[in-house]
């Protein structure tokens, strides 16, 4: 997939577990745990708007695209 | 109760109509298999106990009416021949409402076991104009080949509104499954939108 989720780096970074972000923001682990691991097939913007409150960050340093090496 | 256990009660209770059908179905051709007098596509037997009169009887509509008819001239018993294969469809429609409703009675509505058992439900249709159309060809051709027959049996292909009526109901459910089969792909999609 292009677009890779840092969550887990930005959690790393602000010294946060998942369940403590996962409460601050107001939605289950096992959902927020779905999101870090790349399976979420979309974002809601109140969900991203929620961890970047919560984070202290830009959208961008959780979502990044990159573009794929290899064409079919 | 919510919607659910409602669903549930309902779905119990038709289970239980569905095997009291498929019991009730299967008693009437073992009688009529057994004791039945048939007189041109119908077969009957007739009660009477203490001055009441009642009676069961099968007949075989317009697709086998002729074979019955001809079969029945030449001393052959067409509820053994014909009702067996008659009631094949109707038993595996009931074996798989009974194994959804069974689904929906476990509060399991919306899964991909569900659209299974409704697909095939509409495949059990598509069967059945294949089973009206040839089973009676087939029918005539053991007998002919196996010079049972005393005279030559006619030979019947017959595709008239019946068939036409369980096309259009069996592409209906097909349909429907498929819808079904759609939704519960969006549901899971859906599910993954956090």
């Amino acid at each position: 997939m292009a677009m890779i989720i840092e969550l887990d780096v930005m959690l790393a970074k602000r010294k946060m577990k998942l369940n403590d972000l996962a409460e601050q923001v107001g939605i289950t682990a096992q959902n927020l745990s779905v999101l870090k691991s790349g399976r979420a097939k979309a974002i809601r913007f109140s969900t991203l708007e929620a961890i970047c409150k919560t984070l202290h960050c830009q959208p961008g340093d959780i979502l990044i695209y990159q573009e794929n090496d290899i064409e079919y | 109760m919510n919607k659910i256990s409602k669903v549930s009660k309902v779905s119990q209770f038709i289970k239980v109509l569905l095997l009291f059908i498929a019991g009730m179905q299967l008693c009437v051709y073992l009688i009529l298999f057994l004791f039945g007098t048939t007189t041109g596509s119908v077969s009957e037997v007739s009660f009477n106990y203490l001055g009441m009169s009642s009676s069961i009887h099968v007949s075989f509509d317009s697709s086998w009416q002729g074979l019955a008819q001809a079969l029945a001239e030449q001393h052959f018993n067409p509820v053994f021949i014909l009702g067996i294969a008659d009631s094949i469809p109707y038993l595996l429609m009931y074996f798989f409402l009974y194994k959804l409703f069974s689904l929906y009675q476990q509060g399991l509505v919306f899964t991909e076991v569900n659209v299974k058992y409704i697909k095939n439900i509409a495949l059990v249709f598509f069967a059945w104009i294949a089973m009206n159309v040839f089973y009676p060809v087939l029918v005539v051709f053991i007998l002919r080949l196996s010079g049972i027959a005393e005279d030559p049996l006619p030979l019947i292909i017959n595709l008239g509104s019946t068939e036409l009526r369980y096309f259009v109901i069996g592409a209906i459910i097909y349909v429907m499954a498929w819808i079904m089969s759609e939704a519960i792909a969006l549901q899971q999609e859906q599910e993954l939108v956090i």
